[in-house]
């Protein structure tokens, strides 16, 4: 065999051997582990802080507004598109149930009791939601937009709605804004 | 104004008619673009040399070591824009140590490294071994260590080890060019096989991505070896130029004939997608009409067939050719942006648009494209300087 040849063979087998080397050093530990990526990474996301909740949840305490909201125009709307996100409050509230609100012993339904909630000074801000009721929040699905089709959400002229100077909420209930 | 919804509305300010959600940014923006541009450069620079040594075309010797030497410091940055777009740039290498054999964008590492290692970097090695074997006896110092380093340590020069190298690298060229074929069919491939966006999905791409390819690799050659005779102060050799030019305007007329074929094709099908795509022609005036179509074909076509016919004075022809070049580089990178953008502006409910703005700065911004486009211009000149083709002494070889 020419010389020339013997050396490059020698060089390619040193660099592949070389990679193969440097390959099983950088491989992820957990490579492998369900399929074609790493299991870690499953491991990594499911540790991260959890920020939604389903919205059946919110209808185990809130059953008024989860009932207005069913058979009106928003009930395709999770609860938490307008009031963001819901864990921390779930968890919360959860653990204080007893403090703000009665169960009902015929049914064994929990509600909200507006009185424990007032006479209560201490709910910290990080465990309450937004309550969207500027016009700002309404438009931002229902102003007039070219690009959002009149079928998928009815649009309305923002300077020429009615009374311009008033909250939308004023005249039509966020739940059911047709009642 | 609430600043929760304030993007929403800049975003929406960007669309016109019905658009998904998803379709407002776009998700390959100028580094996607870079990608088949550069990959294609590549492969036609490729190209180009083996027309010299596979198909013994004489008069393209001058410029067969330039083309090689091209093509290499293209490829060398070839992975730049797709690495600066990954999400974790610091992971590109776990495509390679962990790899998805029916995943075609995963693979491109492999077709990558087999292009550079066992297509350029042999051929170019098998070219230069005698005369770096002479240079590193000429150099003292590092250079000399670097020429040494080079061989490998294969210091023999014998006319039979010669005919050896001479014998390798003619086969590594023939392996090279369905190499090249591959390299750059694949970039098509990859746009090709994407069956949900129909102005990329066709059959057709690989082959239209691979003639584009060759027209911008020869006008890039065309342009680097007139800069380099300029820089030197060397006569230009015409009948290399002349050749060039030949072989640029046969090219030009197949890609231009299958692009033809290609839209021909859609207007006569007329599918469903049709009517959006035709107004995406419309968007796309400046790069599609303007720059790839009249400035990047038709003058190009114009006038290159009109030197086959009559030969006009050398400075007349020289000039003409260092503009072609010029006009056919910036026709088929505006074919890339008309590619890679324009199947991105419409959206797949074919009912609306979004329009797409390069941001300056950041890994995908105007600013990395334009270094990504410098480097190989850096590489090929500290290549040139280390092995320039014009101080060989088998000049006249194949
Ligand atoms: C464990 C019971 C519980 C669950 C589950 C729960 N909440 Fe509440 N929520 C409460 C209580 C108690 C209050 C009253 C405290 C207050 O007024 O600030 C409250 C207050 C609120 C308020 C503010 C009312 C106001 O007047 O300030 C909103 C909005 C709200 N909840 C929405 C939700 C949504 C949306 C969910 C589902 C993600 C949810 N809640 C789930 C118990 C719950
Ligand atoms: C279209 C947006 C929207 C959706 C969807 C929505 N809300 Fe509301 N919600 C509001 C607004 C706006 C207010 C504030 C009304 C006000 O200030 O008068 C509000 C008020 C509330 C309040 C405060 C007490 C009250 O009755 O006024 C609670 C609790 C609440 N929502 C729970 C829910 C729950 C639970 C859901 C899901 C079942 C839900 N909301 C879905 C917009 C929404
Ligand atoms: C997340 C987007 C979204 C937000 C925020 C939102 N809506 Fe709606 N709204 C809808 C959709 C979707 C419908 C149902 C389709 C339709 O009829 O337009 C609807 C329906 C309505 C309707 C009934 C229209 C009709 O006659 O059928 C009214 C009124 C309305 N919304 C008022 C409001 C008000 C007031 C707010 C602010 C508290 C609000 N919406 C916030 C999406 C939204
Ligand atoms: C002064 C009371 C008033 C205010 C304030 C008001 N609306 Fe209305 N809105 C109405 C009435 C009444 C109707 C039903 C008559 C109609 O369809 O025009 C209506 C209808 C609508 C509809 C359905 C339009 C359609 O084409 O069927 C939407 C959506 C709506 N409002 C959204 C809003 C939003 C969003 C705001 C806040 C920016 C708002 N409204 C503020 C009284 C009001």
């Amino acid at each position: 065999m020419p010389q020339q040849v013997t050396r490059l063979l020698i060089v390619f087998a040193v660099f592949i051997g070389m990679f193969l080397v440097a390959a099983a050093f950088l491989k992820p530990a957990s490579f492998g582990e369900y399929g074609h990526y790493r299991g870690n990474a499953i491991k990594e996301i499911a540790a991260k802080e959890i920020k939604f909740v389903d919205r059946k949840s919110c209808a185990n305490c809130h059953n008024d507004n989860s009932d207005a909201l069913a058979g009106a125009e928003h009930a395709l709307i999770n609860c938490q598109t307008c009031h963001g996100p819901g864990y921390k409050h779930n968890q919360w509230f959860e653990q204080n149930k007893s403090r703000f609100m009665r169960q009902d012993p015929a049914s064994g339904i929990w509600t909200v009791d507006t009185i424990l909630v007032r006479a209560a000074k201490d709910i910290p801000e990080e465990y309450k939601l937004l309550k969207p009721n500027e016009r700002d929040a309404c438009l931002k699905c229902h102003a007039i937009n070219a690009a959002r089709r009149e079928k998928v959400v009815r649009q309305i002229d923002v300077t020429d709605h009615y009374d311009v100077k008033k909250k939308c909420v004023e005249c039509h209930p966020p739940h059911a804004p047709n009642s | 104004m609430d600043p929760n919804y304030q993007h929403l509305y800049d975003a929406l300010s960007k669309v016109e008619g019905y658009i998904y959600p998803n379709e407002i940014g776009l998700n390959w923006g100028i580094l996607i673009v870079l990608y088949p541009y550069i990959t294609g450069l590549v492969a036609g620079a490729f190209i180009l040399a083996s027309l010299n040594r596979v198909f013994k075309v004489k008069a393209l010797r001058p410029i067969y070591e330039i083309s090689l030497l091209t093509s290499f410091s293209f490829l060398c940055v070839a992975t730049m824009p797709l690495i600066a777009h990954l999400g974790q740039p610091l992971r590109f290498y776990e495509m390679m140590i962990t790899p998805h054999l029916t995943s075609a964008m995963a693979i491109f590492a492999f077709v990558y490294l087999w292009y550079l290692m066992a297509v350029l970097l042999l051929e170019i090695w098998f070219d230069y071994r005698k005369d770096m074997v002479i240079w590193s006896g000429e150099k003292k110092g590092v250079l000399r260590l670097i020429y040494k380093v080079l061989t490998l340590g294969v210091y023999d020069t014998s006319p039979k080890s010669v005919a050896v190298d001479e014998r390798l690298g003619y086969i590594i060229t023939v392996v090279g060019i369905p190499s090249a074929f591959l390299l750059h069919g694949y970039v098509g491939f990859i746009f090709g096989s994407l069956k949900a966006n129909p102005w990329w999905s066709s059959v057709i791409m690989p082959v239209v991505f691979l003639f584009s390819a060759m027209v911008s690799g020869i006008a890039l050659v065309l342009f680097i070896y007139m800069i380099i005779s300029w820089i030197r102060k060397q006569k230009l050799d015409m009948k290399c130029l002349d050749s060039i030019g030949k072989f640029l305007f046969y090219i030009l007329i197949f890609d231009f004939v299958l692009e033809l074929l290609d839209t021909v094709h859609r207007v006569y099908t007329a599918e469903e997608s049709f009517d959006i795509i035709s107004i995406l022609m419309t968007k796309l005036f400046f790069t599609l009409t303007i720059g790839q179509l009249l400035l990047g074909t038709f003058i190009p076509l114009l006038v290159l067939g009109y030197f086959q016919f009559s030969k006009p004075k050398d400075a007349i022809r020289k000039a003409s050719y260092f503009i072609i070049s010029i006009l056919v580089l910036g026709g088929i990178f505006c074919m890339r942006w008309n590619v890679v953008i324009g199947g991105q502006l419409f959206s797949k409910s074919f009912m609306g648009f979004t329009t797409y703005k390069a941001r300056l700065l950041g890994a995908e911004g105007l600013l990395s494209s334009i270094v990504i486009m410098i480097i190989p211009c850096l590489i090929l000149a500290a290549l040139l300087w280390l092995l320039p083709p014009w101080k060989k002494k088998n000049m006249e070889a194949y």
